[in-house]
């Protein structure tokens, strides 16, 4: 049971502060966390893990559903980082965590309907108990985790939205899942390791 | 002359009308929210931080807890803010949902499309899931992450500021 009621330290009220006394460990995966490996049921039926991509050098995991306005404002943007980064080993791997008995519309039905509907190129998972969501520490849709692979290990890279503008990816000016991949493909160090952005809270089993 | 006076009383007839019209969000960005959230927490009275939108179920669900908590609150000297992260065009839709909801207080829409300064300008541990309320002033901040359960959880919440 996460506590509900936290003192903010004062430095985290309107001015961005390292808050060092804030005691709430942040909980799940962080950029340089080590992301464990899970299976996952497919729209189309089969279990899915990420060790069932030997070659792939990452992973764009994408927590998203379909109800979400903002899973929809960035529906074609995921569609699109498949489609430009598959090829160059890093495939999306897009996760419903939505419970359906709270919004319908997510249902394991619907998920395969919608991406027939959108022309889905990545795999789309149900989360059905809602521990990859958790083991991960997603909190809303969308909710992007870069991975990448180093000495057998699938390293967090990155952490949060896709770009900087919900509205309009063309005035977007900054896209951070392909600036931190482009990064990662050059050996470098990914300069922004997470950004916050809104979405829904993840809608979990009551 | 006759027909002025028809005009008068055909205004003064919609003049309730436009009272009542909804009062529309106003558009605010990063640093004015920030300034207002900074200002709660140092004033001398209590003020409740909710952030909201339509398309947010639960948002939705727990406004009714939000009007009743504001009336028992009456005359208590706590000011009520709700900061609405609906679409930039959606202002109109928002302003209807809390009308309808009979919310009163500080409504605002959030003018941004990069959330990310405003989030972690407000709380560098809140991943930017709604909804999401803060209690602040006399200098003190909390916060509640969750949906409420009910009208007498918001008010105990709120209490945290006596």
């Amino acid at each position: 049971m996460i506590s509900n009621k936290l003192l903010l330290p004062a430095a985290a009220v309107a001015l961005l502060a390292a808050a060092s006394s804030f005691t709430t460990a942040t909980t799940g995966y962080q950029a340089g966390d080590t992301a464990v490996d899970f299976s996952l049921k497919n729209i189309d039926g089969k279990m899915i893990s990420l060790a069932s991509y030997p070659e792939a050098k990452g992973f764009i995991v994408t927590f998203t559903c379909n109800h979400c306005p903002y899973a929809v404002k960035y529906e074609q943007r995921i569609i699109d980082l498949d489609k430009k980064y598959k090829a160059l080993g890093f495939p999306v791997i897009a996760i419903n965590p939505n419970d359906s008995t709270v919004v319908p519309e997510d249902s394991y039905g619907k998920m395969q309907s919608r991406a027939k509907e959108k022309g889905y190129t990545f795999p789309y998972l149900y989360d059905q108990t809602q521990q990859v969501a958790r083991s991960f520490g997603a909190m809303k849709t969308p909710h992007i985790y870069l991975l990448a692979r180093e000495k057998g290990k699938l390293v967090v890279k990155y952490v949060g939205a896709i770009d900087n503008n919900y509205e309009d990816a063309s005035k977007a000016d900054r896209k951070f899942v392909e600036e931190a991949i482009a990064e990662i493909q050059a050996g470098k160090a990914v300069t922004i390791t997470g950004t916050k952005a809104v979405g829904c809270s993840i809608k979990w089993k009551p | 002359m006759r027909i002025s006076v028809f005009a008068a009383i055909f205004f003064l007839m919609l003049a309730p009308l436009g009272a009542q019209q909804s009062v529309s969000l106003k558009p605010v960005r990063t640093e004015e929210i920030l300034r207002i959230i900074d200002q709660a927490r140092n004033d001398s009275q209590v003020h409740v931080v909710n952030f909201w939108a339509t398309w947010c179920g639960p948002c939705v669900a727990e406004m009714g807890f939000f009007r009743d908590a504001d009336s028992i609150l009456q005359g208590k000297g706590v000011t009520f803010h709700y900061f609405s992260f609906d679409m930039r065009d959606h202002g109109p839709k928002a302003a209807a949902l809390l009308d309808k909801k009979g919310i009163r207080g500080r409504r605002y829409l959030i003018d941004e499309v990069d959330a990310d300064p405003l989030i972690n300008g407000i709380d560098t541990n809140w991943q930017g899931n709604i909804p999401y309320t803060l209690v602040l002033g006399k200098g003190k901040a909390y916060k509640h992450s969750y949906i409420f359960q009910s009208t007498a959880e918001l008010i105990a919440f709120i209490n945290n500021i006596p």
